[in-house]
């Protein structure tokens, strides 16, 4: 079974469901894999069509199961795109002044790959992503660009960085998007209708009219993204994108980047960083933590430690903790804030640690196995 | 209408979009338009000068007042969006096109004087064809001889001048070449000449056509000269009316008074001249030296030109002059017909003219170019930097005391700027300041060659030849200093062809990291 089916079995099974929202996000992705003039067309009548007849489910379920099949027909017979290393990072260094050197780091993108970059605020996640980006020249080691570029210009069209501080955008959002997407290529009769197909992708069908300053920081991040999927880039480089959003938005835009990333027909490389170190691992392939501009790989071979650790909230003191877990031959306890994490040799699992709370009847409020997240580069 | 194509352009040529190319031309043209019109008004000529129209001055004040907010308002919208800046995909010249856009709109808004002037001198044209400005200028110019005017110049009395000895032979002048050895003595030698020729005598009477005439004789009286009426024509035009006294022709001089006084009756000007009464104060055959002077004007000064500009030459005092209690505005009808026949011999344009307004436009197309390219801050320190070592040189210049000092320190300047930008941009590392470097390169690589070109012409300006003991411009010099047109032409199209060539680079270096 080709990606492609596999998304598409996905794509069925979510509409079973009635997930609207989602389908339409996904049919939209297909769409635009579908690089057709005809499709475009269709999936906006469809879209305007939605816009007037929001409540009519079963006539939605039925147009919208037309358009998927009409879109398998034609997207099964399309070549799928193999994931391949674009960009091959080694030995990057990027020293600034005395006080802060990046690096070395070294790192393999390849597209259809989501690329977290976690860290403390001024550990290197910014001038990384600005080194990828041919914003930063480094100081030793090579990142070499594995596609097609005539020059330096031309490289830096294909790699699209979107800084936490994004530049105001003058005028209407829609016409900065047509300027884009006529940059880019996209004939006159297309222009519209990719536009229109990409900001509803993105939930920003509402806002097309709006300027920059009506519009709230987790919108304008959203239509930095909606110009960068006119762009056609190979790899996309954000910072912070999940700095401003709600919890919910947080997990609807890195859904996007998984899906935007991971499309069967025009995969592209994501690197994001972020706070957020538990919504970033669920969703990347490699999660790179950078301590004082070092890098740190999880499950790498310079990741010695294998012990199990555990991250938890309880109203017991730590002597209290510590004594109810020495059975499980505890290694370490620390208490951070209201946080404790507890370190025990690597034969430890979650059942063991649990089967102890449940026991012992320790009061929990949460808990969290942090040995395979880059969480425990955090513990002291 | 602009709106719609505009939304065509956003879809088809972003870049035009993005200039705002299309409603900029149209704002242009139609600012060309006004200006043309108001031009044509400025044109009018009211011969009776009574409503003189004088817009010009208002008008050019009103225009670059509104070239400026035009500008403003048109970079606002041009500067919303920069593809340079955000790494859209561009093609390898697309900069050069850019910039041709820019150029174009600057040089549409700023040369809206030349629809003004174009404006003003086809209304003036517009008033008689050139054969009838012909003919009504030799009228008021051969009828000038019976109004009032300056006496034409009569011989040297070569004698009396000690030219020549009362042989005949000639007097060589008192200067050996042997003796000047220093360029003082050549120059006091010089103005020497010119006093001589100054203190020479004039003979009191001239001979024509074998007849001798007073030198203040209507005979020997001058034309007044139109741009209209050739060098040649207006000699021709005076012998004919000599001619005409000459041999007591009364019929031709009374039907010339006649042409003349319709001209002042057509006009409404002012006089209380008849022509009897004209002819009978003015014609004083045969000698022509006993006539009455007529006043040219109704009141002085009411033309901004004084009435004879050739009274220096005249020999003949200001009190000298018996005048009658006629008066005529001849002064008027000169000044007006002075304006048609200048409008039909002056061209609409001239190359200097239009070097000056596209060097002008190509100026501001590069101030915009180079900010839209660079930044605002480094755009800001370069004209900081511009003002320093203008100022620096200057002052250098001044302590050492040698005048092409401040070229070559230019010069050198400018090429050290080039070179470092291109280091820069060979090295591919990072951009450190060569977006200042840029900015600067931009702005004055269009000096380059008549930097190189005045300092190999004020080389060979002052050539001192010991031998003769004066100070000489070489041929090197005459040739430059009379092709420097020709130069400022050619170097505005190879600043062309190198902003051509350079646009690709600018693309280029735009990818160099900034750090």
């Amino acid at each position: 079974m080709t990606e492609f089916e596999k998304q598409f079995r996905e794509v069925q099974e979510i509409l079973e469901f009635n997930d609207f929202n989602q389908t339409i996000k996904r049919v939209i992705d297909f769409t635009l894999d579908s690089e057709n003039i005809e499709f475009y067309i269709k999936t906006n009548e469809f879209l305007n069509w939605l816009d007037h007849n929001e409540k009519e489910d079963e006539d939605k379920k039925t147009r919208l199961n037309v358009l998927l099949e009409e879109l398998h027909a034609f997207l099964s017979k399309k070549e799928c795109h193999n994931h391949q290393t674009i960009i091959s990072v080694k030995n990057l260094q990027k020293v600034y002044n005395a006080s802060f050197g990046l690096g070395p780091i070294n790192l393999d993108i390849k597209t259809g790959e989501i690329i977290g970059l976690v860290g403390e605020n001024g550990n290197g996640k910014t001038t990384l992503l600005r080194s990828l980006c041919g914003e930063l020249h480094p100081t030793s080691g090579t990142i070499n660009y594995q596609f097609q570029y005539d020059d330096l210009y031309d490289l830096r069209t294909k790699l699209v960085y979107i800084p936490q501080r994004t530049d105001t955008w003058r005028g209407s959002m829609y016409e900065n998007l047509e300027f884009t997407a006529s940059c880019y290529g996209y004939s006159p009769e297309e222009n519209n209708l990719v536009v229109d197909l990409v900001i509803t992708r993105l939930g920003l069908r509402k806002f097309r009219r709006h300027y920059w300053n009506n519009l709230s920081s987790g919108y304008k991040m959203r239509f930095e993204l909606a110009r960068m999927l006119l762009r056609k880039p190979k790899i996309l480089l954000i910072d912070e994108p999940l700095a401003n959003l709600d919890i919910l938005a947080q997990q609807t835009i890195l859904d996007d980047f998984r899906n935007i990333a991971n499309s069967a027909f025009r995969p592209i490389a994501i690197v994001l960083s972020s706070q957020q170190l538990y919504e970033v691992e669920k969703t990347s392939n490699q999660v790179v933590f950078l301590k004082r501009g070092s890098q740190k790989n999880l499950n790498a071979e310079n990741d010695v430690a294998k012990n199990c650790i555990i991250e938890f909230e309880s109203s017991l003191n730590l002597s209290d903790l510590k004594q109810a877990f020495i059975a499980l031959e505890v290694i370490s306890l620390e208490q951070n804030g209201g946080t404790f994490i507890a370190t025990f040799p690597e034969k430890i699992e979650m059942n063991d640690f649990l089967k102890v709370v449940i026991n012992q009847s320790i009061p929990m409020t949460y808990m969290r196995n942090i040995s395979n997240s880059t969480r425990r580069f955090f513990v002291n | 209408m602009f709106k719609d194509i505009q939304k065509k352009l956003l879809l088809k040529y972003p870049l035009l979009w993005n200039t705002k190319f299309v409603p900029m031309v149209a704002i242009g043209l139609l600012l060309h338009l006004i200006f043309f019109g108001l031009g044509y008004l400025d044109g009018t000529i009211d011969f009776s000068n009574r409503n003189n129209l004088d817009i010009e001055v208002t008008c050019i004040l009103f225009g670059v007042l509104l070239v400026v907010i035009i500008i403003i308002l048109w970079l606002v919208n041009y500067f919303k969006n920069n593809s340079l800046k955000s790494f859209y995909s561009k093609s390898k010249y697309s900069l050069f096109y850019e910039w041709l856009q820019i150029f174009v709109v600057s040089a549409l808004l700023i040369t809206f004087y030349l629809p003004f002037s174009v404006g003003k001198q086809l209304h003036q044209r517009s008033y008689y064809s050139i054969e009838e400005t012909t003919n009504r200028c030799k009228t008021i110019a051969t009828a000038d001889m019976f109004i009032d005017g300056s006496f034409g110049e009569t011989e040297i009395d070569s004698l009396a001048s000690g030219l020549i000895d009362s042989l005949g032979n000639k007097i060589a002048l008192n200067y050996n070449p042997e003796d000047a050895n220093t360029a003082e003595y050549a120059t006091e030698q010089e103005s020497m000449a010119v006093e001589a020729v100054a203190a020479y005598t004039y003979k009191n009477h001239i001979i024509f056509n074998g007849k001798k005439y007073d030198q203040f004789s209507l005979v020997n009286r001058n034309t007044f000269e139109f741009t209209v009426i050739s060098r040649e024509q207006d000699s021709l035009n005076r012998i004919q009316v000599q001619n005409w006294l000459h041999q007591d022709n009364k019929a031709e001089v009374k039907k010339l008074m006649d042409n003349h006084l319709s001209l002042i009756r057509e006009h409404d000007l002012a006089t209380n001249l008849t022509l009897d009464k004209w002819f009978e104060i003015v014609y004083k055959a045969p000698e022509f030296d006993e006539f009455l002077y007529i006043q040219p004007y109704l009141k002085q000064y009411e033309t901004d030109e004084s009435y004879n500009n050739y009274e220096m030459t005249s020999k003949i005092g200001y009190d000298d002059r018996k005048y009658s209690k006629y008066f005529v505005q001849q002064d008027v009808l000169k000044d007006k017909y002075d304006t048609v026949s200048e409008a039909h011999t002056d061209p609409f344009f001239n190359i200097e003219m239009i070097l000056g307004f596209l060097y002008g436009a190509f100026g501001l197309s590069i101030l915009i170019f180079s900010f839209r390219v660079t930044s605002g801050k480094s755009w800001l320190i370069a004209v900081v930097a511009t003002g320093v070592i203008n100022i620096v040189y200057g002052i250098f210049t001044a302590i050492v005391g040698v005048g092409n000092m401040y070229a070559y320190l230019i010069l050198f300047t400018i090429l050290g700027i080039i070179f470092y930008f291109f280091l820069i941009y060979f090295n591919k590392k990072n951009l450190q300041l060569s977006r200042i470097a840029l900015n600067l390169f931009l702005w004055s690589f269009i000096g380059i060659i008549p930097l190189i070109y005045f300092i190999i012409q004020e080389h060979y300006a002052s050539k001192y030849d010991y031998r003769t003991g004066y100070s000489y411009n070489s041929p090197e010099y005459l040739w430059l200093r009379d092709h420097t047109v020709h130069m400022f032409s050619l170097n505005f199209i190879l600043a062309i062809l190198t902003l051509f060539f350079l646009s690709k680079i600018i693309r280029n270096w735009k990818g160099i990291s900034e750090d």
